[in-house]
């Protein structure tokens, strides 16, 4: 018993247009974007540093980073965004992100698309991610002498710098901070630490289930795979040598080898490996291995301060040296706040920030700052920050920095682990 | 089947139950936990630090919890736009290729977001939706646009035609049939669909990493880099509070809809 | 009536579907010129890669969907129970108390399971406690294992109260009328679940077994949280593939997802079918009161 008469179908026919259009109306405000070409903007490279300033006054900084520690997110929302604000009207918006080779994806997908006004306007990078981003020309710049803070602080000639792993910046992404890969330890179940790879394979075997690296993609388990490629090597010098010379292969096979013997004696007998360094972290805190490892030489002290990690931890470097590198901020070909994000870039290469960075309650990472550009004051403060037992201080680190390999490199050793080790 | 063997059924049920409850409580106390080392079974250095810094402004929780409430409302709103005709035709009519149609309609529940979404994001970049607030609501009605169907659909056809026959015939006018008739048979099942709804655009991280790119900034995009190895405290303080909130939406809207059944007694 | 809502899905999910199709046969490419071509199917057919994965997940969406229905059965008739032992029924609060974990994304369910079922997790540090097992080591492995038991374990607590809710207005339709009935003639209350509630429940059973399946076998976070470096649930596999930052491989990972599709599909067909044969031999149990 359907009543149809002819209003009732007008009615409806009437009601189903209104809505067939309505979501299309959703949809036309937002699709304006893509006109806008970079023609309209103005020439950032030739302007005077004051020009600089006054055309991010106002603007909108979105900055992509890794969202997983509350330390470097503080330091962000809660000292750098207000600085920015208060000083230059810029507004400072924190991304997290949960692994920033998305976001290289992402613009590059833009690129390909044609998209001029990216989301991005700040991305925090290096090493591979630098280097895809590079060679798809995903970057804008180069920018770094362009920033007073750059100018005045730091070190254009400083390798570490210059090269993030291997691959030659060339001014397209600014130092932000160091890292060194360190191993930390268990002072209470570890009276002396492996100081080299034999030492190491030695504590294995008599204390198997004890020990245990990422899998390789992650970044830290990666470098635990090129430490023992290094000390195969030997040095970082004989390394070069090598690869002249087209010698690397039988080292490297003998790298997979040990790895494969050590297989048995790690946790879970190797049969999978934590993910990502984090979960080394926990199992190193819940007591289930006695060995993590980390790029940030502070991070025992970080941990043990927020309770996570016991008071007997203990970080220490390998005899043959631990690799040493940058990360970098580097700005996306279609920011749409490019001057903003050039003058953030220029409040975090400040002293100020680069201190405030490196205190160990605060993020605790390494300062690119050339030491002999600050005054007699800025080094006392930094004499003042206490590291406490659980990390090595900076000149015994310092001491022990070898440069990274490139990244092509880095990938290839990872996906060869992953053939000649992960799988089997 | 025993009396005796029935209440060791029952007692496994029971505790079922509670071993549903275990993983909350453990989660609220990882939440306000300093450290946490083995072997102890409650943490004995509780710190509110996690909860501090996920509370406090600085770390856009609260616009996070915002912005996944505004976006699961959209999507809620442009699903009934759409379920309601459709249910309508569906629940009290009947016209060719009916089965097919609903059919249809029902397919995106069985597929994976991910997979539909890694082909619709181009198409989404060319339109220039990627990155808004609108292309993330957009790609959340996929998901939930079949439940919201359903859920309708039941409520049209409990409410058929003749309520509003009979009504009309003794004179109510529209307006009246659809307070009084119409809307108090739909209302069960749109409350129904629409929890389903903010519950399921909640949930969802991939579609709006892959979508917003960023941008739009949901409840589980900020926890999602402490999950996948970052701070275990954060992560559990996040979950916490991301089931508080779901919690409280669905008991506001259960709320809501015994209050509305009590006035407009049927 | 159906247009708008038809017109949304038919363009925003069809299409999702449809240009995945066609850039995995290498129809939309990002640069070059397109050309239908196999090689990204053959290139995955012949990936051991590949099959480890298929299988893998395979393996764990058949074990969940039949966990998770058993579980759910289980609980069933738990509810049956509460609800024809007394006269008011207080069933409904059971049940809603059984859906607790729908209330967190699987993301969150994936993180608890993580937790707590981890070797040095809650779990263990209670039995170790208990004196049960004397070391960490002891406990059994059941997160990120290459079986896939943690991943299995989170998906039956999220999806068998998904289950019941689907079956427990079947439930609520069996009249008391019958059960009396049944009673008299000397039924206890298993077999009045067997002989009545079962059978009515068998199709939406079906249903959302099926649904558990298609859900279990494409999900993304629950095997990237619990699973191990190697192999990959297919997921992951190609979402890993898609980020990877090498858009010539793109192909490969829409390629895998339509494969997913297939393989959903077919499993839908075999249920569609089972269903439908089944039908008649539904019918008769109540009929015959």
């Amino acid at each position: 018993m359907q009543p149809r008469g002819g209003n009732y179908i007008m009615k409806k026919g009437l009601f189903l247009l209104l809505l067939v259009l309505l979501p299309l109306v959703l949809l036309l405000p937002f699709s304006t974007h893509s006109g806008i070409t970079s023609a309209g903007e103005p020439d950032l490279k030739s302007s005077e540093w004051q020009d600089v300033i006054a055309l991010a006054s106002g603007q909108t900084v979105h900055m992509y980073m890794w969202g997983g520690n509350n330390g470097t997110n503080l330091f962000i929302d809660e000292w750098v965004a207000p600085r920015l604000l208060d000083d230059h009207r810029i507004t400072l918006k924190r991304v997290p992100v949960t692994d920033i080779r998305e976001m290289i994806n992402k613009v590059l997908t833009e690129k390909q698309m044609k998209k001029e006004k990216g989301s991005a306007d700040i991305l925090w990078i290096n090493g591979e991610n630098f280097r895809l981003a590079m060679e798809n020309g995903l970057l804008w710049g180069p920018f770094i002498s362009l920033l007073p803070n750059y100018r005045e602080y730091i070190d254009p000639d400083a390798e570490d710098l210059k090269y993030d792993f291997g691959t030659d910046t060339q001014g397209y992404e600014a130092p932000w901070g160091k890292a060194q890969f360190v191993m930390i330890y268990n002072s209470e179940k570890i009276t002396e630490p492996p100081l080299s790879l034999a030492e190491l394979m030695n504590f294995i075997r008599e204390n198997p289930g004890r020990f245990t690296y990422p899998s390789p993609p992650d970044f830290t388990g990666s470098c635990f795979v090129r430490q023992v490629l290094l000390e195969n090597y030997g040095s970082y010098g004989k390394y070069l040598d090598l690869k002249a010379k087209e010698q690397i292969l039988q080292k490297k096979a003998d790298s997979w080898d040990l790895l494969n013997k050590m297989k048995p004696y790690l946790w879970r007998e190797g049969n999978t490996y934590p993910d990502s360094v984090g979960i080394l972290d926990q199992l190193f805190a819940n007591g289930e291995v006695w060995f993590t490892m980390n790029y940030n030489p502070l991070h025992a002290y970080n941990q043990v301060r927020n309770g996570l990690f016991p008071e007997t931890t203990r970080t220490y470097v390998f005899r043959s040296g631990t690799f040493s590198n940058t990360h970098y901020l580097a700005i996306p070909f279609n920011a749409k706040s490019k001057a903003g994000a050039m003058v953030a870039i220029n409040l975090l290469l400040s002293v100020e920030a680069q201190i405030e960075k490196f205190k160990p309650h605060v993020w605790g990472d390494g300062m690119v700052l050339d030491s002999s550009a600050l005054s007699e004051e800025q080094m006392e403060v930094l004499g003042r920050i206490y590291l406490g037992p659980y990390s090595l201080p900076p000149e015994e680190l310092e001491k022990s920095r070898v440069p990274e390999f490139s990244s092509q490199e880095i990938e290839m050793i990872e996906e060869e682990w992953m053939e000649e080790v992960g799988k089997k | 089947m025993d009396r005796p063997v029935e209440n060791l059924v029952l007692g496994l049920f029971y505790m079922i139950l509670m071993f549903s409850l275990l993983p909350i409580f453990f989660l609220i106390l990882l939440s306000f936990s300093g450290g946490w080392p083995w072997p102890e079974i409650f943490p004995s250095d509780l710190d509110p630090r996690a909860w501090k810094y996920v509370l406090g402004i600085s770390s856009g929780t609260w616009t996070s919890v915002w912005i996944s409430l505004k976006v699961a409302f959209f999507t809620v709103v442009i699903d009934l736009i759409l379920a309601i005709p459709a249910g309508n035709a569906l629940g009290r009519s009947g016209f060719p290729l009916k089965g097919l149609i609903e059919t249809i309609l029902m397919l995106p529940v069985l597929v994976p977001p991910i997979v539909v979404l890694m082909g619709l994001h181009r198409t989404f970049i060319r339109l220039g939706i990627t990155e808004t607030f609108t292309g993330v609501v957009l790609a959340h009605v996929i998901p939930t646009l079949p439940y919201m169907i359903r859920a309708v659909t039941i409520g049209f056809e409990k409410l058929g035609f003749q309520w509003e026959e009979q009504a009309r015939v003794l004179g109510a006018g529209w307006f009246r049939r659809l307070q009084h008739i119409t809307l108090p048979f739909l209302l069960p099942g749109i409350m129904a669909g629409s929890a389903l709804t903010i519950l399921i655009s909640m949930s969802q991280y991939v579609i709006t990493l892959l979508i917003g790119g960023g941008q739009v900034i949901t409840l589980t995009m900020r926890m999602f880099p402490y999950v996948n190895g970052g701070d275990q405290s954060t992560g559990a303080t996040y979950a916490v509070l991301f089931s508080l909130v779901a919690l409280l939406l669905l008991i506001l809207m259960d709320l809501s809809l015994n209050r509305l059944y009590r006035e407009k007694r049927l | 009536m159906v247009v708008p809502a038809l017109a949304s899905v038919v363009v925003l999910f069809f299409g999702g579907m449809y240009h995945g199709l066609l850039q995995s046969l290498g129809l939309a490419p990002l640069q070059g010129d397109p050309s239908f071509t196999f090689q990204y199917y053959s290139e995955l057919i012949h990936s051991q890669d590949f099959w480890r994965s298929f299988f893998l997940t395979l393996r764990i969406s058949i074990l969940s969907t039949t966990f998770s229905a058993g579980t759910a059965l289980f609980a069933l008739y738990s509810l049956f129970l509460i609800r024809t032992r007394s006269t008011r029924d207080r069933s409904v609060y059971f049940q809603r108390f059984f859906q607790i974990s729908m209330l967190f994304p699987y993301i969150v369910a994936a993180y608890m399971i993580f937790l707590m079922f981890v070797q040095s997790g809650w779990v263990a540090r209670v039995l170790f406690n208990m004196g049960l097992i004397s070391r960490m080591h002891s406990f059994p492995i059941i997160t990120n294992e290459s079986f896939g038991w943690g991943i299995i374990l989170a998906y039956v607590w999220k999806t068998s109260p998904f289950i019941v809710l689907l079956l427990y207005p079947v439930l609520l339709r069996v009249e008391k009328g019958w059960l009396e009935a049944a009673k008299v003639f000397g039924a206890c209350s298993f077999s009045a679940f067997r002989e009545i509630a079962l059978p009515m429940m068998k199709r939406p059973l079906m249903v959302a077994s099926f649904i558990v399946f298609a859900y279990t076998f494409g999900a993304f976070e629950v095997p990237f949280i619990l699973g191990v470096t190697y192999p990959k649930a297919l997921s992951v596999y190609s979402y890993q593939i898609y980020t990877s930052g090498d858009l010539s491989e793109q192909p490969l990972a829409m390629a895998i997802n339509i494969i997913i599709l297939l393989t959903i599909l077919m499993a839908g067909l075999i249920t569609f079918i089972t269903a439908s044969s089944n039908r008649n031999w539904m019918e008769t149990p109540w009929t015959d009161l």
